[in-house]
């Protein structure tokens, strides 16, 4: 891994590039304590943040950074986050997908069902759409394509697959995701101030319902 | 009170305040397109900057006040009548209680911001009342208005001194874009010559168009090879992505938070609100500046407009 970098996405949001995952992780939470980010946004392998371009400007944003990746420790601890167990429902209208892909992977779909539970998850990242979670650990077995055309709206709870990826849907959304089942528990809460359940670096189960 | 929506148009959503701070959890920004124009229609009525207002996409609504108060129209230039009567943009206007308001299409421009004092009452969600269409959250039930919906609001003011937005402040938008960019981080993914034709080249808008982004049309890139994905990396307003077909994206304030397709440019953040008032056809023409340019470029435009408007919506 290339050491860590930092480059410019713009006149006013920064990038550190070349992270682990566990060092995207730790920075994030670490920058999200200071009020200088407009924005702090973890990828998989990269941190960035947004600043207001006129009071902050970039020299400043840069030196806060540095100093933050210069604190980040090369393996950084795994935050403690509670696992959770998620009751799912697989195929049916809860997993429309789950036939096709079945057929496609050369598996009983018991068997899918049995491998996609069989593994416990990471949360890697939440990204893309409101509280998305990238989930890492599946069966290789069951390394899955995007859909060639994305559904226009999935409900709240659905459970995808794509790449060596699962993904969860907390709220309703669109999505490119091959799905094949449902988590039968909210995962928001429009009212609160922290509405999304999924924290990066929590560990998953499905467990059926 | 209430204002009611007989022709809804195209697409008119309720906006109000961008959200801010929840990128990390994925949820886009979302607000108004065109921040800069709900600003001045907001200030024009003595209203907070992101009072609740509608933004209008081309035009061609009808609505009908029940209550006396005023209104005020920013962004994309329409024909706009109040019983029938020629009215005109950037000025506060009062109506009375039975009066029509009709906007038609716009000349140039996607989008009309109709602000009424006070603003709409819409609940907050995840801090904001701004509709995001995608998760179909904020606004009147996270969707766009449709026929026969009634919108509520309390005027702030009984006797608002009329007044309009100061001429230097005023830049109604105009068929052809042009936005100031910067390199960003993958802008070596393009080749030599297209890290060149890119500006001298105008784009075409393509007809899909939404809040998440523009399409861009015009001679494909040129990418070095093996260029195409990246591990899912954040992206903001303002980012332009360039997938390995070569045409590059403009993403709006609906944008994802992450992507994986190469980051060439972003436009600065002195001319975002444009991002907002681009339309299908529209002629886009991509013009380099350093990143020192833009810091001063924003810090004119910053001091230029709070002469008028408050902090919070200065650059937005």
């Amino acid at each position: 891994m290339a050491d860590p970098s930092i480059e410019t996405l713009a006149e006013d949001s920064l990038l550190v590039a070349g992270l682990t995952l566990g060092q995207a992780q730790a920075l994030a939470s670490e920058l999200e304590a200071s009020a200088a980010w407009s924005e702090v946004v973890q990828g998989l392998d990269s941190v960035a943040v947004s600043f207001d371009p006129v009071r902050i400007g970039r020299s400043s944003a840069h030196t806060g950074l540095a100093e933050a990746l210069q604190a980040l420790p090369e393996h950084p601890p795994t935050t403690d986050h509670p696992s959770l167990e998620l009751p799912i429902r697989y195929g049916g209208p809860d997993g429309p997908d789950l036939e096709r892909l079945s057929e496609q992977l050369a598996m009983e779909p018991a068997e899918l069902i049995a491998r996609h539970q069989s593994t416990s998850y990471k949360v890697d990242l939440i990204g893309f759409m409101p509280g998305f979670a990238y989930l890492s650990g599946l069966d290789p077995r069951l390394k899955a394509d995007r859909l060639p055309t994305p559904r226009y709206r999935l409900p709240a709870g659905s459970v995808g697959i794509s790449g060596l990826f699962s993904g969860l849907y907390p709220l309703d959304s669109p999505g490119g995701w091959p799905i094949i089942g449902r988590v039968q528990t909210a995962l928001w809460d429009p009212t609160s101030a922290d509405p999304f359940v999924l924290k990066a670096g929590m560990t998953i189960r499905f467990v059926s319902s | 009170m209430s204002l009611r929506i007989t022709r809804a148009g195209l697409q008119t959503t309720v906006q109000a305040a961008p959200r801010q701070g929840r990128r990390g959890q994925g949820m886009p920004t979302s607000g108004p397109a065109d921040a800069l124009s709900m600003a001045l229609a907001n200030r024009l009525l003595d209203n907070p900057p992101w009072a609740p207002s509608l933004e209008i996409t081309l035009g061609v609504v009808t609505l009908v006040f029940d209550q006396p108060t005023q209104i005020a129209l920013t962004g994309a230039v329409c024909d706009f009548t109040i019983n029938n009567q020629p009215r005109e943009f950037h000025r506060s206007l009062q109506v009375q209680p039975k009066d029509k308001i009709t906007l038609g299409a716009p000349r140039s421009g996607m989008r009309t911001y109709l602000a009424v004092s006070g603003g709409f009452h819409v609940a907050e969600t995840l801090g904001s009342a701004s509709t995001y269409l995608p998760a179909g959250l904020g606004g009147i039930e996270g969707r766009a208005l449709q026929d026969g919906d009634e919108l509520t609001f309390k005027p702030r003011h009984n006797d608002l001194v009329p007044c309009e937005t100061p001429p230097d402040i005023r830049r109604d938008p105009g068929a052809d874009v042009i936005l100031r960019v910067v390199p960003s981080v993958e802008f070596k993914a393009l080749s030599s010559r297209s890290r060149k034709t890119v500006f001298t080249n105008a784009f075409t808008a393509a007809r899909q168009i939404d809040r998440m982004g523009i399409r861009m049309k015009g001679p494909p890139l040129d990418m070095w090879p093996g260029s195409g994905q990246l591990a899912s990396s954040a992206v903001f307003p303002g980012t332009i992505q360039c997938p390995e077909g070569g045409e590059p994206i403009i993403l709006g304030p609906d944008a994802q938070t992450t992507g994986g397709y190469p980051r060439i440019l972003s436009v600065i953040a002195a001319d975002r609100h444009l991002i907002g008032q681009v339309r299908p056809g529209s002629t886009i023409q991509l013009i380099y500046q350093t990143l020192e340019q833009a810091e001063k470029t924003n810090r004119q435009r910053a001091a230029h407009l709070a002469t008028w408007l408050p902090q919070e919506a200065l650059l937005r």
